[in-house]
């Protein structure tokens, strides 16, 4: 657990350069996976999706968010996993937060601050969600994932609540300038990552590509695969 | 009704067993206890907020849209986990705000405070009505009038409709000369107040609190304190803390002239509040504090006031207490390590035998030096909020060591020293596993992962320690 980086075998960081003609814009995406990721995705058989996400931003910066839509993103996100959920053989579960309905108890106390201590985990990796705002697309390189994210113990208990170690976060955030795409998914008992990919463009996004990079990104937990 | 009835009383009764812990052994972290239900998120005043938008001549999609953006960002902030509900310590201040505005029933149904988990010394107040208030803020002050007095200044911000205001000023000058005023960041920069609403605010606070039983000439010290100064705490004995038979404490680190040195860097560093705290830099909107407790001094002599009230502070510092002991632990949660440690110091001070305390500095060692060791340590200090004390800046001195071996000795060597004293705590034996296993490697760890797993088979990290096992 110590030095997670070097256990990660398969990193695959490549960009995808759309045609010029089509739309002018370049994306990347970055995935990284456990050392045995392969084999490891035939016992996954349940991910609980923490709050997914997607916020959007006002401006050519992740400042001042737009609630319109941001809701609409919202709204297309939930319904995506809500297809995907039912047609992989992984069985996601989605915890909504929804602020017009009540927030239990257990979500409240376990699933909100797990996933703040992910998300907070996520912010101090070199990623280019964190170097976005300057460098964007510029700052894309071997030092993607290069920090391991590590989750406290406490939250191990989880894993007989909910009957499954793996728990994950998946959004987006995206504004005029830049978009990107993230999907994490780690392992309470062992306190690490099992999997994570960011996928970015440049511009705002749209539900298509949304779509695109969250199919894909679901797909790769496929245990069948 | 009698459902609500119930519920009522039994939320009372969670409340009163959160105030009831002594402190002196042990902590038990509050919780939110039951739903938080979708009434608790409703805008306090939106009828009221929409109402005075349109007599100041916003237009109807403008005020809904504005609406719909500070809407946004409070629930954002209550359904992530960032607030207290149901507990002891919202309902003590919600209480100190019904006192505040005793004498204005009207004004006190169009506003709710809440307490954040976010460590800066400030509060904050939204238009609609809602009150942030920050548990450090709380942990700050030293008694229930100069809480009174932060909240009078906030309501006194929502009652002048400071955010209107600004908004139509904004407008105004973005109409007449493009570019020149750029309005962005998000929606609680944009309603950080000017100077001018700030003196207004306290002029206004200050004339709500000689209405209630307050002492309202606490209201300036209430002002001073949001710059956070401890000058008159002792000062940390580290060497105590932490020279041990592992490490030894380099008194050289840790001089005088470095610590001035330190401090001098961070008021330089004054200017730019997002290199204070990337996190809470919303928070650090409060320039010119001497002027604003002179004017408020001022104002006080002239109408000769004197306080004839009693003051009870008795359930105020079992308050202040609480917000320490959940000032430490959000720290800790929210990776602010090096001020979880600052702040489990200080806690030891007054409560040295208290487990809760000990192994939160046990874990904010421990987070640390796995920071350092992914030379993220650097990142993490850039990302917390930093205080400008000299307690502070020792602990950062010390906690700046350029060898991760030495880092690792301070690290266990401090978890170690703990092992008599709290050998039997379930929670200590796995931080103590984790330190091991950090500084010296599986196999040492694995002594004490079995020990754990013997001790403590049913154990929430039961599933935890059977991986370590494998």
């Amino acid at each position: 657990m110590k030095n997670l980086n070097t256990k990660w075998a398969a990193f695959i960081l490549f960009s995808i350069n759309c045609s010029v003609l089509l739309t002018s814009c370049n994306g990347f995406v970055a995935i990284s996976r456990t050392e045995g990721f392969a084999e490891k995705r035939k016992n996954i058989d349940k991910i609980m999706y923490i709050a997914p996400q997607v916020v959007a931003y006002k401006d050519n910066g992740f400042e001042r968010i737009n609630p319109t839509e941001s809701d609409k993103f919202q709204r297309y996100l939930q319904k995506e996993l809500k297809a995907l959920a039912g047609k992989k053989s992984n069985r996601l579960e989605i915890i909504n937060i929804d602020p017009t309905t009540d927030i239990s108890s257990d979500v409240f106390q376990s699933l909100l601050p797990l996933r703040n201590e992910l998300l907070l985990n996520i912010q101090m990796q070199n990623n280019p969600l964190n170097t976005a705002r300057s460098d964007f697309g510029k700052s894309i390189s071997k030092q993607v994932f290069v920090v391991p994210v590590k989750i406290s113990p406490e939250w191990s208990n989880l894993s007989k609540k909910y009957g499954t170690p793996y728990f994950g976060f998946i959004g987006a955030f995206t504004s005029s300038g830049k978009s990107v795409v993230i999907n994490y998914v780690f392992d309470v008992n062992k306190g690490e990552i099992i999997y994570q990919s960011i996928a970015g463009k440049s511009g705002k996004l749209n539900q298509s590509t949304l779509s695109h990079f969250i199919y894909d990104s679901v797909l790769m937990m496929n245990k069948s695969r | 009704m009698q459902k609500k009835s119930w519920a009522a009383l039994f939320l009372c009764g969670i409340a009163a067993s959160s105030i009831a812990q002594n402190f002196k052994d042990d902590y038990k972290p509050i919780t939110i206890e039951g739903a938080v239900t979708a009434s608790l998120l409703k805008s306090p005043n939106s009828a009221g907020f929409s109402k005075t938008a349109k007599e100041m001549g916003f237009e109807s999609k403008k005020i809904a849209t504005l609406e719909k953006e500070i809407g946004k960002e409070r629930n954002e902030m209550l359904i992530n986990g960032f607030v207290y509900f149901n507990d002891a310590v919202s309902q003590y201040v919600n209480s100190v705000l019904d006192k505040t505005l005793a004498s204005e029933p009207g004004l006190r149904g169009k506003v709710k405070v809440y307490v954040t988990r976010y460590s800066s010394v400030n509060a904050i107040s939204l238009p609609e009505g809602t009150i942030f208030l920050n548990i450090g803020l709380l942990a700050a002050l030293e008694n229930e009038s100069q809480l009174a007095g932060v909240l009078a200044h906030e309501v006194a911000h929502i009652k002048k409709q400071h955010v209107l205001n600004n908004r139509k000023k904004i407008e105004k000058i973005k109409k007449e000369e493009e570019n020149v005023y750029n309005p962005d960041g998000n929606v609680f920069r944009n309603l950080s107040f000017s100077r001018d609403n700030e003196f207004e605010a306290d002029a206004v606070g200050l004339s709500i609190m000689t209405g209630s039983d307050y002492d309202a000439s606490e209201m300036g010290r209430s002002l001073e304190l949001l710059e956070f100064t401890d000058t008159n705490e002792t000062t940390f004995n580290l060497e105590k803390l932490f020279t041990n038979e592992y490490f030894k404490v380099d008194t050289a680190e840790i001089s005088k002239k470095k610590i001035k040195s330190w401090l001098k860097g961070e008021r330089n560093n004054d200017d730019n509040a997002t290199l204070l705290g990337l996190v809470e830099d919303i928070y650090l909107t409060h320039p010119e504090i001497e002027k604003r407790v002179l004017a408020l001094k001022e104002i006080l002599k002239s109408t000769s006031y004197k306080f004839a009230g009693k003051k009870n502070e008795g359930e105020f510092l079992k308050i202040k207490t609480t917000a320490k002991f959940e000032l430490m632990n959000n720290c800790l949660k929210t990776g602010n390590y090096v001020r979880s440690a600052y702040e489990a110091i200080r806690l030891l001070k007054d409560y040295p035998d208290n487990k809760f305390v000990n192994l939160c500095l046990m874990r904010s060692l421990y987070w640390l030096s796995h920071l350092r060791e992914q030379d993220l340590l650097d990142k993490a200090i850039e990302k917390s909020v930093h205080i400008p004390t000299k307690n502070f800046a020792m602990l950062n001195l010390l906690l700046k060591k350029p060898d991760i071996s030495e880092y690792k000795k301070l690290m266990y060597g401090y978890i170690k020293l703990q092992e008599d004293k709290l050998k039997t705590n379930e929670e200590y034996l796995l931080q103590l596993a984790m330190a091991t296993e950090a500084y010296l490697g599986k196999e040492a760890a694995g002594v004490f992962y079995r020990q754990f797993a013997a001790k403590f088979p049913s154990s929430n990290y039961a599933t935890f320690i059977e991986e370590k096992l494998k």
